[in-house]
């Protein structure tokens, strides 16, 4: 298992727009892909498991994926969360 | 027949109306004797169909990414594991494959529209269509859909999806009227990023007969449909003029903002939200006169960080490239509602604490505000503006804590512009009359007329009774923003003025007759502007300005400029 982590830094948060590309991109790996918010976790692969976390501007993501290409998932991962801008 | 609406999106249109059908229901408590693996196997290939249907939409929408991203959100809410999971489970528990669609889609529809947030609840919708959509596609039903169309026409329906809009080829959509809807739905934002006139909330909307003439003024709101032959002919010519306008206007984006004598003028914006900024550009507008924090602090019970803040200005500065963008601090009253201010109510909240009144009292606010405006300094042309200063003192106060931010800004090596331009909102009298003194801190002042004027009269600008008194043609309004601009000139300060006053034609003329070059208007009106001002002949101008001042009334003021206006300026 691979965990990292990053901080949610675009205005609008991870809401409808880039939650689709995220899970568009999320499910081109094998591996599960999971995201933590403190008590709140949702599975990157299903856009309504995404929008039910309210994933807010300023909030610290801890990513974790697992399986045959974790590595690159998650570096794939949080470079997309880190180049949203709206 | 005349109905009435909320308008969207800015236009006048006469067409033939297209009525579109509601969309079919499905009985939720449908059950079916259809063995699961079967019924799976039909929703897993319309699901399928549908999908490849939404393909088909995005190529023919490429390069238009408001639309490809609303069809990428229903593509994923349709290819959902989480949504497919559910339908399965009530395909399980006996249910029809449409009746199992529309449960679990309901399920997910109420989670969206629970999370407390409007743009959530246009989520839940997109959901249903997509599930309408695909409920049908098993049923083997129609989809009522604007594809149906042949000719362009004005389309009425009860409630228009999302999918159905992106379905056709928009430039058939000549306009749109609901019967239901919201301002804020998807549809509306849609409609309005194309540029099709449309009105929402519109009773009666469906008694239009299909196929029939109407015309929709979607400024005012107002449909007028059963048209006899004096009316068809003349609002055949509203509609002409109207879209002949809307063709040259166009043109001016590219154009800077020159005055009749070939005087260069300073036509930016208004902002009240950062979604605004893209008309800016679109314009070609000079930068951001006025840059609204107080959407920041709206409808939310903690208040704004710093690094929120931050993320926003230094965004919007981004986005101007270089142009200016003057954020003015945050301008919050009595008059309302701040959850994360904790303001009492008041009874004459103009009059009242608001703005820089509670940033002295709290100046944690203030203190957060300018070190994120001050860090956003650091990627653009970024200005900073106080709303609502009476005193020297009170200014003294807001330029020291701006010193402290910069002093500890640098002492931790944390980039700013050190030389921002700082300014000032002119809006209570009392400023315009100590200006010679205000000005030696100043870099440059904007007039905010809208509050002198009510200030100067004493007289509310939503009251009525007293709405005679809200004149900014008269010439006591008029001296106090040539005193403005003299005091201004004469230190070598920038004098520009943000109240609606510059954004009327009228005003406008007046504004330039006294000798004022830098306007901030609604970015809405960019364009417009850009033609008012080219019709004004600044230097012939001027001398009507002085005589403006000499009048007694504005009634003579008015005369005096207007019988000095072109006969074609509006």
């Amino acid at each position: 298992m691979v965990q990292k982590q990053t901080i949610v830094k675009n205005p609008a948060g991870l809401h409808a727009r880039p939650a689709s590309q995220l899970v568009e991109l999320c499910k081109g790996f094998e591996c599960s892909v999971k995201l933590e918010l403190g008590d709140r976790v949702c599975n990157a692969k299903s856009i309504f498991s995404i929008l039910r976390c309210c994933i807010k501007i300023g909030e610290t993501v801890v990513l974790r994926t697992e399986g045959p290409d974790e590595e690159i998932a998650a570096a794939e991962i949080i470079r997309f969360i880190d180049a949203l801008e709206e | 027949m005349k109905l009435t609406g909320i308008p969207v999106s800015q236009g006048m249109v006469l067409d033939k109306s297209y009525i579109l059908t509601a969309i079919p229901e499905f009985e939720m408590e449908e059950k079916s004797d259809t063995p699961a693996e079967v019924s799976i196997a039909l929703i897993d290939r319309a699901v399928h169909q549908v999908l490849g249907e939404l393909k088909t939409s995005k190529l023919r929408m490429a390069g238009n990414t408001d639309h490809i991203a609303l069809i990428q959100v229903q593509e994923a809410m349709l290819d959902d594991a989480c949504f497919r999971e559910d339908i399965i489970r009530n395909v399980k528990l006996g249910y029809s494959p449409e009746a199992a669609v529309m449960r679990a889609a309901k399920a997910q529809e109420e989670m969206l529209a629970s999370l407390g947030d409007p743009y959530m609840v246009a989520r839940a919708e997109d959901m249903h269509d997509i599930s309408c959509r695909l409920a049908c596609c098993i049923a083997d039903k129609n989809y009522p859909d604007i594809c149906g169309m042949n000719d362009p026409a004005i389309v009425v329906a009860q409630d228009l999806l999302p999918s159905m809009l992106i379905s056709v080829d928009d430039s058939k959509v000549k306009g749109i009227i609901i019967e239901r809807g919201t301002k804020t739905s998807h549809v509306s934002i849609l409609a309005a990023s194309i540029g099709i006139p449309m009105i929402v909330s519109c009773a009666g909307a469906m008694n239009i007969k299909d196929g029939t003439m109407v015309f929709l003024d979607s400024d005012k709101g107002e449909v007028y449909s059963d048209l006899n032959d004096d009316e068809h002919k003349r609002f055949m010519e509203i509609a002409a003029s109207f879209s002949e306008e809307k063709a040259k206007l166009k043109d001016l984006a590219a154009c800077e903002a020159l005055s009749a004598d070939g005087e260069r003028m300073i036509v930016s914006a208004n902002i009240v939200e950062p979604m605004g900024l893209s008309k800016v550009i679109e314009n070609g507008m000079d930068g951001v006169g006025l840059f609204r924090t107080e959407f920041m602090y709206m409808n939310r019970k903690k208040l704004p960080t710093e690094e929120e803040q931050y993320t926003v200005y230094r965004l919007a500065a981004e986005k101007l490239a270089g142009k200016p963008i003057i954020i003015r601090t945050m301008d919050i009253g009595g008059d309302k509602t701040v959850e994360c201010l904790d303001l009492q109510h008041e009874d004459n909240p103009f009059m009242g604490y608001r703005a820089i009144r509670i940033c002295l009292d709290h100046k944690h606010i203030m203190l957060t505000q300018l070190r994120a405006i001050l860090r956003a300094s650091a990627y653009g042309n970024v200005w900073v503006m106080f709303p609502m200063i009476a005193t020297a003192k009170e200014l003294k106060a807001v330029l020291d804590m701006l010193s402290e931010v910069k002093a500890e800004l640098k002492e931790q090596c944390v980039p700013f512009d050190a030389h921002i331009k700082v300014g000032i909102m002119v809006e209570i009298p009392s400023a315009v009359v100590m200006l010679d003194v205000l000005i030696k801190h100043l870099d440059f002042v904007s007039i905010g007329s809208n509050d002198l004027i009510q200030y100067t009269f004493a007289a509310d600008r939503l009251n009525k009774n007293v709405g005679y008194l809200y004149n900014y043609m008269d010439p006591a309004v008029l001296r106090l923003i040539k005193h403005t601009i003299n005091i201004a000139y004469r230190a070598g300060v920038e004098c520009s003025i943000c109240g609606e006053m510059a954004g009327e034609a009228l005003g406008m003329a007046a504004l330039v007759a006294l000798g004022l070059k830098k306007f901030s208007i609604s970015p809405s009106l960019g364009l417009m502007a850009k033609k008012r001002m080219s019709l004004l002949n600044a230097g012939k101008l001027a001398e009507v300005g002085t005589m403006m001042l000499e009048v007694e009334n504005a009634d003579e003021a008015t005369e005096v400029l207007k019988a000095a206006l072109p006969p074609k300026y509006s």
